[in-house]
């Protein structure tokens, strides 16, 4: 599950660059082309701020010091 | 010379306890106040002081002459109240047994005095020394350091002066095996033994530093360092597997370090210094190595600390633990200066706990400032498409208001034609009225046109009226009673007596009522 989230997260700022790149090279731009371009990158920000968003940490210890086994 | 007298004294105490025999088998009391009422610099000055013969001269001359040589320099700076001034001996018994129990008036000495007493006979302990740098501490003016001894683990407090140790030409490292030259001196406020000292030589590699530098080659030759080796870390772990203390400023670093970025992080406790370091890390990075597959990343981290602190860090079964850990591994171990072999095998390296949270957290800052870069620069580009867009619409608006206007122009003809037209209505209509004024008295007139027919119809009304005409019908015999002017219907109407008037229809009779029946 840790990878699903985090490859999704990856890949959506893949994408979303390459909708920058997208823009970025049109001379000009298609107006129906970009508004579905842009309709796109909004879900991926969205997406992408979502898993971004600022939250504490879990802090765990695992095994106790002292409690080893040899 | 007190001092003297006394310096040599103690000095003649201690020579015969190393050689295990009477102080007087050394020198004689005779000899030593010869010494310290002559103060010969040569040996040559020495043979001419009573009860010094050749043998003793060979023997003990150089001692005698550096004591003799310092006590100048330094006179009048210590005195031994209990020891001194023992020279009103008589000079010449050559083998007087002893010191004589008078000499020792009162031994007790003050602790500042005692101090003195041993810094005097510390001064003449001047020595050369060999062992590890331990620990360094540079200051502006001295330099304290302490050596350890590789077999037992003894360790000697050392200072030098600043000018001293910058002219040695040696830079004091941890770890660094060197020669150290001089003399023995207790601080007297702390009562504590520093080696201060006037020369450093390197003594060639500390033990440690000799394995450290063993093993690495060993590594090398079989390509753990290898870049190729290295895996990159993943861009966005979200399950972090902790090797730390509890204890200590590292965790504290990593964890602040770190930011908010909602990951779980598991911590394996572990001593990171002493015997049981190796032990506890190795049990912690095999914990791990069992649970692969439900961490990201693998962080290793401690404090910076001498090369005996991070020992456990260039034990060869930690090194190879974490050189074949599945987890990719980040290590921040110490700073550059004392790089680890744990370090170097480690998919990466950084100097300190806190560079290891920043590198951990650099992507996901990355990806928010991507995030709203993309953001805006999709928003701009798409921008300036539409207003391209814009301005050619702007051109088939402007046709397009351009047409409405003809529309509106029309528009306003319409309008004023429409007014012109209802103000031309609002006349017919008042001209109407006028109209119809008109009319109405025409209609008059033509009521008066019609008046002649009316009476025609009238008369032939009155004719038909005048069928039931009242008189007529007298005319009938019938009659109309009236009394007191009122017309009777009822014989209730009259009353006996009463005068009628009886019309007929000729004329009337009047008549009075003789009796009413009914």
């Amino acid at each position: 599950m840790t990878q699903e989230k985090k490859q999704s997260l990856g890949e959506s700022l893949k994408k979303l660059e390459e909708i920058v790149a997208w823009f970025e090279s049109q001379e000009e731009v298609d107006v129906e082309e970009g508004l579905a371009k842009v309709k796109a990158g909004a879900v991926l920000v969205k997406e992408s701020r979502e898993k971004l968003k600022e939250a504490e940490n879990e802090f765990e210890i695992v095994k106790k010091e002292l409690e080893g086994e040899e | 010379m007190a001092d003297l007298s006394s310096l040599l004294r103690m000095w003649r105490a201690k020579r015969a306890s190393q050689e295990g025999v009477e102080p007087y088998r050394v020198l004689t009391n005779a000899a030593l106040d010869g010494i310290a009422e002559r103060k010969p610099l040569t040996a040559d000055e020495l043979m001419e002081v009573k009860g010094i013969k050749d043998a003793k001269c060979r023997q003990y001359g150089k001692e005698i002459l550096e004591i003799v040589g310092r006590s100048g320099a330094g006179s009048g700076h210590l005195s031994f109240p209990g020891v001194a001034r023992a020279g009103s001996a008589p000079a010449d018994y050559p083998d007087e047994p002893e010191d004589t129990p008078k000499e020792a008036v009162d031994d007790t000495l003050s602790v500042s005095r005692f101090l003195d007493g041993l810094n005097t006979e510390l001064s003449g302990m001047a020595a050369r020394v060999r062992g590890e740098v331990s620990s360094v501490d540079e200051r502006d003016r001295v330099v304290y350091f302490s050596i350890k001894d590789a077999a037992d683990d003894s360790m000697l407090n050392c200072l030098i002066f600043r000018w001293q140790y910058d002219v040695s030409g040696v830079r004091l490292r941890e770890g660094d095996e060197i020669i150290v030259e001089g003399v023995p001196e207790i601080w007297k406020p702390m009562g504590k033994l520093s080696f201060k000292v006037g020369t450093i030589e390197v003594a060639g590699e500390g033990a440690l530093k000799k394995a450290y530098d063993e093993l690495y080659r060993k590594l090398e030759s079989e390509g753990a360092f290898a870049p190729e080796r290295k895996r990159p870390l993943p861009e966005f772990p979200e399950r972090i597997a902790l090797i730390t203390s509890e204890q200590g400023a590292a965790i504290g670093d990593f964890l602040t370090n770190l930011g908010r970025l909602g990951v779980k992080v598991d911590l394996y406790p572990s001593s990171v210094e002493g015997k049981r370091a190796v032990l506890e890390l190795l049990r912690a990075v095999k914990y791990f190595r069992t649970k692969a597959d439900l961490y990201d990343i693998l962080v290793v981290i401690r404090g910076g600390g001498s090369i005996e602190s991070l020992q456990a860090f260039n034990t060869e079964a930690l090194v190879r633990a974490i050189h074949e850990s599945e987890i990719p591994v980040i290590a921040g171990i110490g700073h550059e200066k004392d790089v680890t072999l744990a370090a170097l095998v480690a998919d990466r390296m950084v100097s300190t706990p806190t560079a290891v949270a920043r590198t951990i957290r650099e992507p996901w800052d990355r990806a928010r400032q991507t995030l709203i870069q993309s953001e805006r620069t999709i928003v701009s580009s798409f921008e300036g498409a539409l207003s391209e867009s814009s301005d050619r619409l702007e051109k088939s608006v402007g046709t397009f208001l351009g047409f409405l206007e003809g529309v509106s122009d029309r528009f306003e003809r319409a309008k004023s034609a429409l007014g012109s037209k209802l103000s031309m209505l609002e006349y017919r209509l008042r001209e109407s009225s006028t109209q119809l004024e008109g009319m109405t008295r025409r209609i008059g007139e033509g009521w008066k046109n019609a008046d002649k027919d009316v009476r025609e119809r009238l008369a032939r009304a009155e004719g038909a009226l005048r069928q039931y005409d009242p008189n007529r019908v007298l005319s009938l015999g019938y009659a109309i009673v009236r009394a007191q002017g009122r017309v009777l219907s009822k014989v209730s109407d009259v009353s006996v007596g009463e005068e009628l008037d009886i019309r007929l229809s000729d004329g009337n009779v009047t008549a009075e009522v003789k009796s009413v029946n009914r």
